[in-house]
């Protein structure tokens, strides 16, 4: 599968994909390009609004200014604090940012679920990301005597 | 006033005020003591009487808008804890009216408010703008979710994730595992066999094992040796900040099988001693398989001498004495500056003693350097680091000292002056 390196300052283009808005011939986001953004590897389906957004993120964080690419930045945290979106789609971005390279997509993503599992109790995680409790009671009684310092409250 | 809890869907974590208070208004059921609200607190509010439409901006219109002073949009606060208070009662509801005396509706949230209050635990953070320290914070959507686990659905987009296959994690969740503090990933481990496996054994994990509130107290030197392990010798930053348990001879044993280790803070770590702590260092940096400690901070010692700061920094290969400004920030009291200084503490150009030192970034302060002391030396203002001598300051309740523009800075808690 072509892969789209983001970390580079000056996004290199796959060949495959020529149409990558006007980033090849210039770093600076150019407004009027975001929306025909095609890039190597698309953006799964996580609604209109994150997809512009994260599209949007992508073409600023390959500039070569740093306060472009700090500003996208806070304006990403600021996005994903106040919409409300859900598991699966963090998740989804989550793993796309990975598969892209893109480490701050990444970081603000992962630190958003990160919140989302801080301080919460076993029982919560699971129900929050539908995972199933395979332990049987033994090895889970086994677990709870394994670390009973981290968890006395 | 018996509560009226009639059915009602989940509380949602991210709602707006509106949402929240009309949860609120149906767990209270009839309004009959609006009145009585209306001047508990002397305070002069509309009652805005709008009838079945309205019903959920009353609550909001009856509560005192600023009633502590401070001067800023309490209603949206009070909107906040109210609804959650509305939820607590759901949870907690029998407990609630046994305890409280007076059955008036306001009465009622603000006890409740107390007993909540000591009782909080572990919450997450409530996404709405409330002034309150983080771990208060961490009430609010905590509830929410419990509230929905009780009530057996889950309309909240936030408490299911439904495209999960077969229970197993989403693939990437282990990605968001590095985010986690060592709590949450102990935490973690117990969730499911993958995570277990993952968590135990990934080294990357533990790479970095920072140790702060609320294990600091708890972890004992067996405790962290056993976690240390797990990077397989890979431990590259260890922070134990304030574990009083940790020993000499625990620091000595995640040395040695930590070859790789370059950083340590141990700042409020009362069992290691300064002898100790040097005792290890030559021991570690003088074995061919390590690169050496290369940073440490220790928040202070008491009790070390010119001697022992010479050997540390021999130890540790300070060459230059090129100066990084250090500005003081109540912050840094608890987890220390990860700058590229090698050792926090140096000799006080006033004091000739050995402490943490500090500059001062004070445009218009003296010659900075000649602004560098010890805290003791010159007091500096907890938020912005800038001496007190020459400026106006105020030393707060917490006995911290705020210089004038600091001041204005902060809510206001009380009356102006002049």
């Amino acid at each position: 599968m072509a892969e789209f390196n983001e970390t580079d300052q000056t996004p290199t283009v796959d060949p495959k994909t020529p149409n990558l808005g006007d980033s090849t011939t210039s770093s600076q986001p150019k407004p009027e390009q975001i929306t025909t953004i095609d890039v190597a590897v698309p953006i799964p389906d996580v609604g209109p609004q994150l997809q512009v957004v994260v599209e949007e993120f992508i073409l600023k964080s390959g500039s070569d200014d740093e306060e472009v690419r700090t500003a996208a930045t806070n304006e990403l945290r600021d996005f994903i604090e106040h919409e409300e979106i859900g598991i699966t789609t963090l998740l989804v971005v989550v793993k796309y940012a990975h598969e892209v390279k893109n480490v701050d997509l990444l970081d603000a993503f992962c630190e958003r679920v990160a919140d989302l599992i801080k301080d919460k109790k076993v029982v919560e995680v699971r129900e929050i990301f539908g995972i199933v409790n395979d332990f049987t009671p033994g090895e889970e009684q086994a677990l709870r005597y394994e670390h009973p310092w981290a968890f006395e409250d | 006033m018996t509560l009226n809890f009639t059915q009602r869907p989940i509380f949602p974590a991210h709602t707006s005020e509106d949402n929240m208070v009309s949860q609120l208004r149906t767990v209270n059921g009839e309004k009959g003591g609006h009145e009585e609200v209306h001047d508990r607190f002397g305070y002069r509010r509309e009652i805005v009487d709008k009838g079945e439409k309205d019903k959920n901006k009353d609550i909001v219109d009856l509560l005192p808008s600023d009633p502590f002073g401070m001067d800023i949009d309490i209603s949206t606060t009070f909107t906040a804890i109210t609804g959650w208070l509305g939820d607590l009662e759901l949870e907690y509801g029998d407990h609630m009216r046994n305890k409280v005396v007076n059955h008036k509706e306001d009465y009622r949230l603000f006890a409740g408010f107390n007993f909540f209050w000591n009782n909080a635990m572990k919450f997450q953070s409530f996404p709405t703008n409330l002034m309150y320290h983080d771990q208060h914070n961490k009430g609010f959507d905590r509830v929410s979710e419990s509230v929905g686990t009780n009530c057996g659905e889950s309309v909240n987009e936030f408490a299911v994730c439904p495209d999960v296959i077969g229970g197993d994690p989403h693939d990437a969740f282990v990605l968001a595992l590095s985010y986690l503090g060592t709590k949450d990933l102990l935490m973690v481990e117990r969730v499911c066999r993958s995570l277990c496996y993952t968590i135990r054994n990934d080294s990357l994990l533990w790479r970095n094992l920072y140790v702060d509130q609320p294990l600091n107290e708890r972890i004992t030197d067996d405790i962290l040796v056993r976690l240390t392990n797990r990077a397989e010798g890979n431990l590259r930053f260890l922070s134990l900040i304030k574990c009083p348990k940790i020993t000499d001879d625990g620091l000595r044993r995640v040395l040695e099988t930590n070859p790789k280790l370059t950083k340590l803070f141990i700042p409020g770590c009362t069992r290691l001693s300064i002898e100790g702590i040097l005792n290890n260092l030559k021991a570690f940096n003088s074995s061919t398989e390590t690169a050496g400690i290369k940073h440490i901070r220790t928040g202070g010692f008491y009790g070390i001498t010119l001697d022992h700061y010479e050997q540390l920094n021999n130890l540790l290969g300070v060459q230059n004495n090129k100066h990084i400004p250090n500005y003081y920030h109540r912050a840094n009291l608890h987890a220390p500056c990860d700058d590229d200084r090698a050792l926090d503490v140096e000799i006080c150009p006033r004091c000739q003693n050995l402490r943490l030192v500090y500059d001062c970034p004070a445009g218009g302060c003296r010659p900075k350097d000649q602004c560098r002391a010890c805290i003791i030396c010159i007091p500096r203002c907890a938020e912005c680091g800038r001496c007190v001598h020459n400026s106006e300051y105020e030393e707060t309740f917490s006995l911290e000292y705020l210089c004038s523009d600091c001041l204005k800075q902060l809510p206001r808690c009380q009356e102006p002056h002049g």
